[in-house]
Order: C-alpha cells, then sequence, then structure tokens
C-alpha cells in the first residue's frame, strides 16, 4: 500500500465521505423530530390517525430502504414529484428512519409511570408542559442506547445512495477500486467508516453519561 | 369546606361509591379508612379530579366545584401520591419549584423565595440539591408533602401515607399531619390503618367493599 497512491485517492475518499456526512446528519435532524411526533400519533386516542400511522410504519419496516430509494427517484415522477438526486435520498431516508424511531420512542413513552402525569396534573401543569418538562427527558433518556443502535446503522445505510448516482464514502472507493485494480481504496473505506461509528460512539456514550445525573 | 354530596362511581358496572356524603371542615383532618378494594382510593381520585364521578355534587365553600376541571394557579386540590410520584429528572428543589415556575408564573428567584420556608420547616434544607433516587422513602414524602404545599392548595390530600414507609416512620409522618394541621391546612388522610386514623383525625370515615 504505497503513501502516494493513498494520497492520491484519499480527496476523492473524503468527498465521498463529506455526502456520507451530511446524508447522516440531516437524516437525524428530519427523523428525529419526526420520529417523535409519529410516536404521540400512535399513541392518539384517535383511531384514524393511528391506523395510518401504522401502516407507514409498517410500509417503512416492511421494504427494503434500497426500494424506497429507487421508487423516490425513479417512481414518483411518473406521478409528477421530482426530487433531485440528493434531496430524494434525504426524503427517502428521513422517511424511512422516521419510522423505526418512532416505534422506539412509542415504547419509551410506553415506560413512563402514568403516575408521572398525574403527579404533574394534580400540581395543575398543562399535558405540553408535562411533556415538556417531565415525560419527554424521561423519554429520551431511556431510548438513547436504542436509538444509537438505529444512529450507527445510518452511517452505514447511507451507503444505498449510490442506487440513484449519488457519489458516497463507498461509491468513492469502488470507483478508484475498479479504475486502479486494488483493494486499498476499500480498506480505506471500511477505516473511514471505523472512524465515524466510533466519533458516534463516543458522542452517544457521552450522551449517557450526561443524562446519568438521575435514575 | 368541602362537601361532598350522594357521589357514585362504578367500573365496568361494579359499584365503588354509592351515594357517598361527607364534609371535610377547615383546619381539620378527615381520615378515610377502609380495607383494601373498599373504594378509598377511587374516591380520593375523584376529590382530586383524576376520576370523574358518575353523579354526585362537590361543594367548596358552598360553591358547587368540579375537580375535573380545577386547574392551573387556582387550584385548590393538593396531593400526595402513594408512592409519592415525584419527577426523576428533577432535583429536589426543582420538583418543589417545577409548578409555582410553571403554573403561577414565577421567576426562578421568586419560586425560590417562597418554596425556602417551605424545605426548612419540612427539613428538607440538606438535600435540596438531591435527586429522588438518593432519597430515603420519608424524605421523598416530604418532598411530595413540599411540593403539593408549594402551589398553596385549600386542601391537602394523602393516599396511604403510612404505606411506603417503614413502621418506625408512620409516627413521624403522624406528627408531620398533625403539624400541618397547626399550621392550617385542611387535609384528607386515606389510610387502611385504622389506628393511625384515629391517632391524628379529627374525624374518621369508614368506607366498606359493596356487594356488587
Amino acid at each position: 500500500m504505497s503513501l502516494t497512491y493513498v494520497n492520491q485517492i484519499l480527496p476523492s475518499l473524503f468527498s465521498g465521505a463529506w455526502m456520507t456526512i451530511r446524508i447522516f446528519f440531516w437524516t437525524l435532524v428530519g427523523a428525529l423530530p419526526l420520529g417523535v411526533l409519529v410516536s404521540m400519533g400512535l399513541r392518539s386516542r384517535f383511531s384514524p390517525i393511528r391506523w395510518v400511522l401504522n401502516f407507514y410504519v409498517w410500509l417503512m419496516r416492511g421494504t427494503p430502504l434500497l426500494l424506497q430509494l429507487m421508487f423516490v427517484f425513479y417512481g414518483l415522477p411518473d406521478v409528477n414529484i421530482v426530487f433531485a438526486r440528493y434531496p430524494a435520498a434525504l426524503f427517502a431516508f428521513i422517511l424511512n428512519y422516521a419510522a423505526y424511531f418512532a416505534e422506539i420512542f412509542r415504547g419509551g413513552f410506553a415506560g413512563i409511570d402514568h403516575g408521572q402525569y398525574e403527579g404533574a396534573q394534580v400540581l395543575g401543569l398543562t399535558y405540553t408542559q408535562t411533556l415538556r418538562k417531565i415525560i419527554l427527558p424521561q423519554v429520551v433518556k431511556s431510548v438513547i442506547p436504542a436509538v444509537g443502535n438505529e444512529v450507527i446503522n445510518l452511517v452505514k445505510d447511507s451507503s444505498l445512495v449510490y442506487v440513484i448516482g449519488l457519489g458516497d464514502l463507498l461509491r468513492a472507493g469502488n470507483v478508484a477500486s475498479a479504475r486502479d485494480v486494488t483493494l486499498v481504496p476499500l480498506i480505506l473505506v471500511g477505516i473511514i467508516y471505523l472512524l465515524l461509528t466510533l466519533v458516534c460512539t463516543y458522542a452517544l456514550r457521552g450522551l449517557e453519561k450526561h443524562y446519568s445525573y438521575y435514575r | 369546606m368541602l362537601e361532598l354530596k350522594n357521589i357514585n362511581k362504578s367500573f365496568a358496572q361494579r359499584k365503588i361509591l354509592n351515594n357517598f356524603s361527607m364534609i371535610v371542615p377547615d383546619q381539620q383532618i378527615v381520615s378515610i379508612v377502609g380495607p383494601s378494594g373498599a373504594g378509598k382510593t377511587t374516591l380520593l381520585r375523584c376529590i382530586a379530579g383524576l376520576e370523574r364521578p358518575d353523579s354526585g355534587s362537590f361543594l367548596l365553600d358552598g360553591q358547587p366545584f368540579d375537580p375535573v376541571e380545577d386547574r392551573g394557579s387556582e387550584r385548590k386540590i393538593g396531593v400526595v401520591f402513594q408512592d409519592f410520584n415525584l419527577f426523576p429528572n428533577l432535583s429536589v428543589v426543582d420538583n418543589i419549584m417545577l409548578a409555582p415556575k410553571m403554573v403561577t408564573g414565577q421567576t426562578t428567584k421568586q419560586a425560590r423565595e417562597q418554596v425556602e420556608p417551605l424545605v426548612d420547616s419540612l427539613g428538607l434544607t440538606r438535600v435540596v440539591k438531591q435527586y429522588p433516587f438518593q432519597l430515603s422513602g420519608g424524605q421523598k414524602q416530604r418532598v411530595a408533602i413540599a411540593r403539593a404545599l408549594a402551589m398553596e392548595p385549600a386542601i391537602l390530600c394523602y393516599d396511604e401515607p403510612t404505606s411506603a414507609l417503614d413502621p418506625t416512620l408512620r409516627d413521624t409522618v403522624g406528627q408531620l399531619i398533625l403539624d400541618l394541621k397547626k399550621r392550617g391546612i385542611t387535609q384528607i388522610v386515606v389510610t387502611h390503618d385504622q389506628q393511625f386514623a384515629e391517632k391524628i383525625a379529627d374525624q374518621v370515615v369508614t368506607v366498606k367493599p359493596l356487594n356488587a
């Protein structure tokens, strides 16, 4: 593995990694809040809302993300919804990950003792205040390990965007590997993925630690 | 003075409260006793607005009163739950100041000044910065009492105040309830402990399980 060669291909791998990071970051920014909203809807007293959201979760978890990407980019234009490649990828990733997050958060909400709501009610707090100050902080703490799993998955799932022609980390490595007939780029790709997930792992640990001041 | 008139409550055809009436005079302690399943807790939950009775009425100081609509800063009924329902994510002082800040709209400084004497008088000064999981049962209960009193309720209700404590603390909480009475606080105490009830209460109301 000559150092010159590594230096030669690193810029293209880094630019691919930058695409991976952008997709990762914006998917989390979109999917986490959406997941919280959907999880609340899944617990709604209004059954049509529950029905629609359960269908959405089933659809998103029940089909491959790869298929969803293809459908959004190649299929939706047939009904005059045209996305450019990058927004198409974000759209599919956010919808897909929000469904997983929704199920995780639903479990988190279900794990909160009903007495917490009653404790707040008899103090005169509104439902929104109760959610914001008491319920959500506890839910967030309880779901960190499960959300962390999905976050790590997302780093790697982002490689699926090759299917709609986006140049991410894995694709950059693939291109170099095919062109130069060597596995070196793919090894480097593996190392970069490992570094990315390492950063995530530490960030998640930090978050768990941050919330460990109470039990 | 709180008056309950002909309160009825059933769960799935099982009658829990049948034409229940009672009067809670100001600055007195009324104890509600009876075996498990007699409807004591249901009665307390109706008074606290956590359950809506099927029928019957409440009068507070002679005015019609609906516990379920008893909301916001004007809320009249405070509750100390059997397992306290403290908020684990908030420190002791934040548990106590949450409602004064969120509901009454006090600043942190105002709330701190208001709750300080309360915290002192309940012997919680040393634990204000701790979290509920670090407290003993008796301390948790006093936090729950302080949290309820911070909203200056007309009536403070307790659900089984002795059950989550070890027996030696029974007399301590009894004394605490009597101390609060001296400060002019009207209290309703639900308990299965007849002895305890007789020791603290001005009036003991006995409820019996209804045969369906």
